[in-house]
């Protein structure tokens, strides 16, 4: 089991990988040590990022607090774990810690290296308990079938490609889905 | 329950079966819960712990698939029977090797397991043999429906599902396949396939998951992003990733028979000799070998045995396993004999 390489003492729960001129580089944190360095944990951050080679543009929503100011530690008035054990430690205390220490998590969290920044609203976009999962089988057979048709394509078995483009035609006309723009140019 | 009962059956990911096993070895798809109002498994405090699991044993024996489970606790249990559920991907590392009051529940064909109180109050996971990702989610995600009506999560609609490790929260959604991936080793493409996964924001594991090494060419590919998609785009990312790293061992593979058939097939012949013949056999090294009879077999260059019983193998020589079989415990050298001499009883005169 991998312990981070920073604090050498929890489990790591974030790996990275970089390979350069052959190189293969990698980097084990726990997640309080990630939160120390201002790791987005949530997207894949390269190491000269992570390790603060290269102040690398984040996105414009909100100023990077200074790092160097001394922090306020900050306590869940739930359960009385503090900001400095997540830290510590890289886990939680009590689910009441999402609220307490929310200024410092959600930077984490927010998933900035997306193609569309999430801004202020939920980042959450999965399933709610008791509610049913929200895919449509047709979307899942699309899905299924944007699969087959690459791999037929990669293994140029193209009048399977044919066909399964002419199935998928027919599903996302019936779903009202616009064809990605990656599978028109893959057949030419 | 003992633990005996699981050593004389196959687990649901040994089964060498499904879609693409020849490189797929199994899918596993987990969700990760917490009971709202009850602190984390990883607060100091542990005197919410035993309220925890006897909350979850009340609502998972209410679930229509309940009844079937085996319900398991750890605390107290030897260490060597902890080890043995671990060795079967029942039950991780953590809760192996953890303490205070802890559980397992799990089904017959060891395919569904839910394990109480390790860092979050529920993991639930599915295990399928081959590439079955879809299946493996509906699985667990019917688990979840069920349970959701019966204990209140710990749940936000800004975060979603809360876990003690920000790195879950979300949807807590793990996907991770273990992909046999030995031509891509050899021919030393492996460091592009990490490359591209890492990309993809995925992490390459080992074999017993975070932070193991990839013994026996064994990999496991897993998203490490759980916020911010719903679980269909996690599922439609990492399927699409694993068949073209799946595409690219079969390339390799390829090539290997074409350009390089001496060399394989002399990789491979090489195990079986050790396999028939050393008095000494550590666990990686057994591994290494099985992979090469694994590699053999499904590029039909050996036929001396089912995928099914070669991946037995690979269980049944763990360490836990082994000492279990021979009925007592043994030190790292006694187990190297044994090992090699299980191995050899195995593959045996008739297999030759
Ligand atoms: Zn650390
Ligand atoms: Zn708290």
């Amino acid at each position: 089991m991998y312990i981070c390489q920073i604090c050498k003492k929890n489990p790591a729960t974030i790996h990275l990988t970089d390979i350069h001129n052959n190189v293969k580089k990698e980097v084990h944190l726990c997640a309080g040590c990630a939160a120390e360095k201002g790791f987005n944990m949530q997207s894949a951050a390269s190491l000269p990022q992570l390790l603060g080679i290269k102040a690398k543009k984040q996105s414009t929503e909100e100023p990077r607090p200074n790092r160097f100011a001394p922090e306020e530690d900050i306590i869940c008035p739930k359960c009385g774990y503090r900001w400095s054990d997540f830290k510590n430690k890289g886990r939680l205390g009590c689910s009441e810690d999402y609220h307490a220490f929310r200024e410092k998590l959600r930077p984490l969290i927010a998933n900035q290296l997306s193609a569309t920044p999430i801004g202020p609203g939920p980042l959450h976009r999965g399933k709610y308990p008791g509610k049913k999962s929200s895919v449509d089988p047709v979307t899942r057979e699309i899905r299924n079938l944007e699969l087959d048709l690459r791999r037929a394509v990669d293994e140029e078995r193209y009048e399977d490609a044919a066909r399964i483009k002419s199935e998928l035609r027919e599903l996302r006309g019936y779903a009202g889905t616009p064809a990605k723009a990656a599978d028109k140019t893959e057949l030419n | 329950m003992k633990i005996d009962d699981c050593l004389h059956r196959d687990g649901e990911w040994l089964k060498g079966a499904g879609p693409h096993c020849a490189i797929a070895v199994s899918t596993r798809v987990r969700l990760a819960r917490n009971l709202a109002r009850r602190r984390f498994p990883t607060h100091p405090d542990h005197s919410d712990r035993r309220k925890v699991l006897d909350e979850i044993k009340d609502a998972f024996e209410k679930t229509p698939s309940g009844p079937a489970f085996t319900w398991y606790e750890l605390d107290g249990q030897m260490p060597i029977d902890r080890r043995i559920l671990m060795e079967r991907h029942l039950i991780s590392r953590e809760l192996a090797e953890g303490s205070g009051p802890r559980a397992v529940a799990f089904d017959e064909p060891e395919s569904v397991a839910v394990m109480a109180n390790e860092e979050d109050h529920l993991r639930m996971q599915c295990l399928r043999s081959g590439l079955r990702l879809r299946e493996a989610f509906d699985c667990v995600n019917q688990l979840d429906d069920d349970l959701s009506g019966r204990l209140a999560y710990a749940f936000d609609p800004v975060y979603g599902y809360l876990t003690s490790c920000p790195t879950n929260v979300g949807t807590g959604l793990r996907v991770s396949v273990m992909l046999h991936l030995p031509a891509l080793v050899m021919t030393q493409h492996i460091e592009k396939v990490f490359r591209a996964v890492y990309e993809m924001r995925m992490a390459v594991r080992g074999f017993y998951g975070e932070g193991t090494e990839a013994y026996g060419e064994l990999y496991q590919i897993s998203n490490q992003v759980t916020c911010g998609r719903t679980e269909e785009d996690i599922l439609a990312d990492m399927e699409a990733t694993i068949q073209s790293v799946i595409l690219y061992e079969e390339k390799a593979r390829r090539e290997l028979a074409g350009n390089a058939k001496n060399r394989l097939e002399d990789r491979i012949w090489r195990s079986w000799g050790a396999l028939k013949n050393a008095r000494l056999m550590s666990s990686e090294e057994a591994m290494r070998h099985l992979s090469s009879l694994r590699l053999g077999l499904v590029m039909g260059m050996m036929n001396k045995f089912e995928l099914r019983d070669l991946q037995r193998l690979f269980l049944l020589s763990q360490p836990a396993h082994l000492q279990r079989i021979k009925g007592r415990e043994l030190d790292s050298d006694a187990r190297d004999a044994e090992r090699a001499e299980f191995l050899r009883k195995r593959l045996g005169p008739e297999a030759n």
